[in-house]
């Protein structure tokens, strides 16, 4: 592959994805790290544009996911979304929904990280399940039975928590 | 199905910057073009260390402005004719500690502490209103935490070990006698770990684990790091939330809109092993971030990070910036001394106490800028964190450096770092000598050395940086002309100012490696050329600069394998600037104007963008084998281990280790070989997934110990 395609192709996943990237580490490190990451990440992209899968967006979580892993051992910043829930949670402003957010986020500070990642790239960052499955370097198959498991710990512990209506979610989780 | 908890999920979903179009902004437009540069002319992105070679604070968010004005310098306190930039004397408030070594508290240089609360309290009060701003309603942040990799040249064992335990490795460290906090200890007879959340004691005869301990009810579990000494482990815990529940590391900024002052904490964790299974002794919890910890016969000193509390109203619609100018003076005025004092809470037999550190044990630099307090605790391993004798001064702090007789503690604001000295030569508490500053910022530790009364420093000045204050977007990006120079700096350690320096080092480069070897200093810089270059400081008033080797691609770690033998890993990088992969040199410097390279390995398409931890580097001098982590871009491939024979003038691939993967419902991703150590004629790789032991020759795997 030429340059001209290397930097189209960059610009191409820059401008659609960039911005999914950047909330995943923006929402699990701090500003700049997350912008370091965001920024590795598409020069690896560019690097190795002529084996990057299309679409790249699953390429892109898992790449992002591990340069985060390794930058953060060093820095001991691993595995922050617990912290970013608890100071959202705590400083969302009041509105009516707010003890069913705040129940949501205690909720995913309290499950396990693998659970919250699985949970998440898919509601928040919307991956579809081939995707998150790439970004997790699993089967898709594998990432269904985990995205199930995560979401009826994520139910139960929901309960646990005080949910007002737990019983709408629980059948719905435990079945799916 | 499951569209109630789909619908939840996403609701509780934080805002970002990103979620409005940031791709097609111009800040997105900025960040593209930073990839462009750096796509085309590699070096290494290494986040853990030089993204921020400008030395920008990571100050972030909205407590930004914060922290980077509320510097809350004390010169107030300071008695006239005091030397701006020095320590000067102040009451004899914290000279009950004297330093225990012989000449190592410099005569002309006493302490600046506070008399006593009501002294502090002003004090602090003072300077934060002084450097307070208009829009300061983040609350005080603080300074980037970035600890910095360790490691180093362990020669060999040097652990409590009794007699019959065979001769073993300890993970690589960088000041032999020095220990870092890591991943996994050993004592050669069991190996101590800590991987996903749990403590594990394996028994090195029987690859049997003996024993476990589940830290996940802490936060920061996961990125727990130890320290052993005979049956005793301390384990540091990431980062905690203490806002009713423990979360991950402390955050600075917020994703709301108006955060409140940070409540970041840090945990630690005593453990003892004696018993049949590993148990927690007592814990220390305390306010502020973990930087960095080293050990020295067993006493831990430990450095901790707060930033003072103090809670700034939220701006006003209609304020002027005067007004809330006016307003948050207000708030800092009625901040109490409690916001300040750093504290901690030990639990102990059952019963939690509280302490604060008292005011006479607060110092401060004469001439200083730093927003936080640093706390040094010091633990005694074999005791029950009874009497953490802590010191505080108040400063930044990132960068911890040891020798057996003194901390050196390190910031940098971008243009120019600070150095705070503790002597630590007594086994009770550190005493605070004075502080120092050189121009430029830090790699590392390892871009300290103390030696033969000397401290080294080599710093990297970026006129950029110095010229608009900002290193966004080209954090970590070059210019073809950024104007940065590197520098070796030799201070004189009694009194922290400057001997000589050798200056002009790697022009427009990035530095990727420092090593200090005796009088000697090793320094490879990076843009799309490495020079190696080599210094010698014999003479601390003329250090020079005698050779310089320049090859294609670079080092990020130097070793050294034997007398005038150093070895470099880092990357190998094409004629067109792309990076080749994983490159091993074998350097001969034993002529100081002439070093050579000798021999290299060289593995093809292995993860160019790495930083090779030094702690996951292992050098064993009996066999002369070294040890070096190779990652895969493949999530559901193990990393594995180079494993390499260091001759005299060449080096010889063994072979690789690799360990069974991680079973991906648990991680979902794996983090390859994390630490290598030797034990007996075994090596030993810990990867997320277990322990694997093979044996040293053949590399025939002998035991696989899963952590599951």
């Amino acid at each position: 592959m030429d340059d001209v395609a290397r930097h189209t192709r960059l610009e191409t996943w820059f401008r659609a994805y960039g911005d999914r990237v950047l909330a995943y580490l923006l929402h699990r490190t701090d500003p700049e790290t997350a912008q370091d990451v965001l920024q590795e990440v598409f020069v690896i992209a560019f690097r190795k544009a002529d084996t990057v899968p299309e679409p790249p967006i699953g390429w892109l979580f898992a790449t992002a996911r591990r340069v985060l892993a390794n930058s953060t051992r060093g820095t001991r910043r691993r595995e922050q979304l617990t912290v970013r829930l608890a100071d959202a949670a705590q400083d969302r402003p009041a509105d009516p929904d707010d003890d069913v957010s705040q129940a949501v986020t205690d909720t995913l500070a309290r499950l396990s990280s693998a659970d919250r990642e699985v949970l998440t790239l898919n509601a928040w960052y919307e991956l579809s399940a081939d995707e998150a499955a790439q970004a997790l370097g699993c089967s898709r198959s594998a990432y269904g039975v985990r995205l199930h498991r995560a979401r009826r710990r994520f139910a139960e512990h929901l309960r646990a928590n005080g949910d007002q209506d737990p019983s709408e979610l629980l059948p719905e989780a435990v079945n799916e | 199905m499951s569209d109630e908890i789909e619908r939840r999920l996403r609701a509780a979903r934080p805002h970002t910057k990103a979620d409005d179009g940031w791709a097609g902004s111009p800040d997105g437009d900025r960040t593209l073009d930073a990839i462009r540069r750096s796509a085309k002319a590699p070096r290494r992105r290494s986040l853990a260390t030089v993204t921020r070679l400008p030395g920008r604070p990571a100050l972030l968010g909205l407590g930004l402005t914060a922290a980077a004005t509320v510097a809350v310098t004390l010169a107030v306190t300071i008695p006239s004719g005091s030397r701006p930039g020095s320590p000067v004397a102040l009451p004899p408030s914290t000279t009950t500690h004297p330093p225990s070594g012989p000449g190592i508290r410099p005569s002309n240089l006493a302490l600046v502490a506070y008399d006593d609360c009501d002294a502090a309290l002003s004090g602090l009060r003072k300077h934060a209103a002084a450097h307070v701003s208009a829009y300061q309603y983040g609350g005080i942040a603080y300074g980037s935490r970035e600890a910095v990799p360790a490691g180093a040249p362990m020669d060999s064992a040097q652990s409590a070990a009794a007699g019959s335990a065979p001769d073993h490795s300890t993970t690589n460290v960088q000041e032999a006698g020095i220990d870092e906090p890591d991943l996994v200890e050993t004592d050669g007879k069991r190996v101590v770990s800590v991987s996903g959340g749990v403590l594990r004691v394996t028994d090195v005869a029987s690859h049997e684990v003996t024993g476990s301990l589940d830290l996940s009810m802490y936060s920061g579990a996961d990125a727990a790091q130890l320290l052993m000494s005979g049956d005793r482990v301390l384990v540091l815990l990431g980062g905690q939330y203490s806002g009713g529940y423990y979360g991950g590391g402390p955050m600075i900024d917020s994703i709301a809109p108006y955060p409140q002052p940070s409540t970041a904490s840090s945990g630690y964790l005593l453990v003892d092993l004696s018993g049949s299974q590993p148990s927690v002794v007592s814990t220390l919890h305390a306010k502020g971030g973990f930087v960095d910890a080293r050990m020295v016969d067993g006493t831990v000193r430990l450095v901790v990070q707060s930033a003072p509390r103090i809670q700034f109203p939220v701006p006003g619609g209609n304020a002027s910036a005067k007004e809330q100018l006016a307003r948050n003076r207000e708030a800092v005025a009625h901040t109490p001394l409690s916001a300040w004092l750093p504290s901690y809470d030990v639990t102990a037999h059952g019963a939690t106490t509280s302490h604060t550190v008292a005011c006479r044990q607060v110092s401060h630099p004469a001439n200083y800028t730093g927003a936080s307090m640093l706390t040094v605790y010091t633990i005694d391993l074999a005791g029950d964190l009874k009497d953490l004798e802590p010191v505080s001064l108040a400063a930044d702090g990132t960068t911890v450096y040891a020798s057996a007789s003194s901390l050196y503690v390190a910031s940098s604001d971008g243009t120019k770092t600070q150095i705070h000295r503790f002597d630590i030569s007594g086994a009770g508490r550190p005493t605070y000598l004075g502080s120092g500053s050189v121009p430029g910022s830090m790699l590392n530790s390892y871009s300290m050395s103390e030696y033969d009364g000397s401290l080294r420093a080599v710093t990297t000045t970026d006129q950029y940086y110095a010229k608009t204050g900002v290193s966004s977007p080209d954090a970590g990006v070059s210019s073809p002309n950024n104007g940065r120079s590197t520098s070796v700096y030799v201070l004189d350690a009694a009194k922290l100012t400057i001997s000589g320096h050798v200056g002009g080092l790697g022009r427009n480069e990035q530095v990727h490696a420092v090593r200090f070897l005796g009088p000697l200093a090793y320094v490879v810089t990076f843009e799309s050329v490495d020079p190696l270059y080599v210094l010698d400081l014999h003479d601390p008033a003329h250090p020079r600069q005698t050779g310089e080797l320049v090859i294609t691609g670079y080092s990020d770690y130097l070793h050294q394998t034997g007398p005038g033998r150093l070895l470099g890993v880092g990357q190998d990088v094409n004629s067109n600037a792309i990076v080749n992969g994983l490159q091993v040199s074998l350097f001969d410097v034993s002529d100081l104007s002439h070093p050579r390279r000798l021999d290299r390995v060289v593995r093809e398409h292995t993860p160019g963008e790495d930083t090779l931890d030094p702690h996951a580097f292992l050098y064993w001098p009996a066999t002369k084998t070294a040890v070096v982590p190779i990652h895969s871009w493949d999530s559901t491939q193990s990393g594995a281990v180079l494993v390499l024979h260091v001759g005299t003038d060449s080096l010889r691939t063994i072979g690789l280790i690799r360990n069974p993967a991680v079973n991906s419902s648990e991680l979902g991703y794996n983090t390859g070989i994390e630490r290598t150590m030797m034990i007996g004629e075994s090596i030993w790789t810990m990867s997320s997934s277990g322990l694997a032991v093979s044996n040293a020759s053949t590399l025939t795997r002998q035991a696989w110990i899963p952590f599951s």
